[in-house]
């Protein structure tokens, strides 16, 4: 649906500013991106706050995002299944975030997964698929430092909670992190069924 | 005249969408669609 939408608007301003083919493409592949996310991002507000999660999640997602965006990992093969796949993973952050944020000291579980993230980095960010993998050596070892400054960052955020009052988002940040991490493993790739050689671009 | 514009705004728009999205710092969180051939690079 959102191929068929994207491909419609795009022919329609192609049409309009007599664009050639591959302006075309280009016009279709962005709207795939924008009308994806929007339909995404609107039904996760939406249902979280139909649910009472809504800030939680929202802590849960841009944790989950701003790593993804540069360490990559598993994707579904089709936007359904990434809908659905994603708007599950994040709503069950919130529902948990919010449900059991006081279960335990967040700094030990922070810790734990600063010790998993900081493994996984090392290990195999960036994490590619089969339409985009990243084997120059030089910009793989750029995006393994970046993950570890932000995850050091992050960790001091974590740290300074108890200074600025957010323990309750603490344990959904946390969540997200972990989730994103977990997402680059050869396990998560197993379990989504995707086949990539991890080998080929391990630095 | 202003149709124009507009649309072309827009379709500028979008295609800093489609570059950022196969740039090697945005991996896409939400969907990865299959990127355009003129679009397509070695990282």
């Amino acid at each position: 649906m959102v191929k068929r939408l994207s491909d419609y608007i795009a022919s329609y301003i192609s049409n309009e500013l007599n664009y050639n083919q591959d302006k075309g493409e280009v016009m279709s592949y962005g709207l795939e991106i924008i009308i994806g996310g929007f339909l995404k991002t609107i039904s996760l507000i939406t249902l979280s706050l139909v649910l009472g999660i809504f800030s939680y999640t929202m802590v849960g997602m841009v944790s989950f995002a701003v790593f993804r965006t540069i360490i990559g990992g598993a994707h579904q093969d089709t936007y359904g299944k990434c809908f659905v796949t994603s708007i599950t993973i994040l709503l069950c952050i919130g529902a948990l975030g919010k449900n059991f944020y006081f279960v335990a000291d967040s700094s030990i579980w922070a810790f734990l997964v600063y010790g998993q993230s900081f493994f996984s980095t090392l290990t195999w960010v960036p994490a590619g698929t089969e339409k985009k993998e990243i084997k120059n050596q030089k910009l793989r070892i750029k995006m393994k430092s970046m993950s570890i400054a932000l995850l050091t960052l992050w960790i001091i955020l974590i740290i300074l909670y108890p200074i600025y009052n957010y323990q309750q988002y603490v344990f959904s940040s946390i969540l997200g992190v972990f989730t994103a991490f977990f997402l680059i493993t050869p396990l998560a790739y197993k379990l989504m069924s995707i086949k990539f050689n991890f080998k080929k671009g391990v630095i | 005249m202003f149709k124009k514009s507009v649309l072309s705004t827009a379709a500028f728009m979008v295609a800093i969408v489609a570059a950022s999205g196969v740039s090697p710092f945005s991996f896409l969180w939400v969907y990865e669609p299959d990127a355009p051939t003129c679009l397509k690079k070695e990282l």
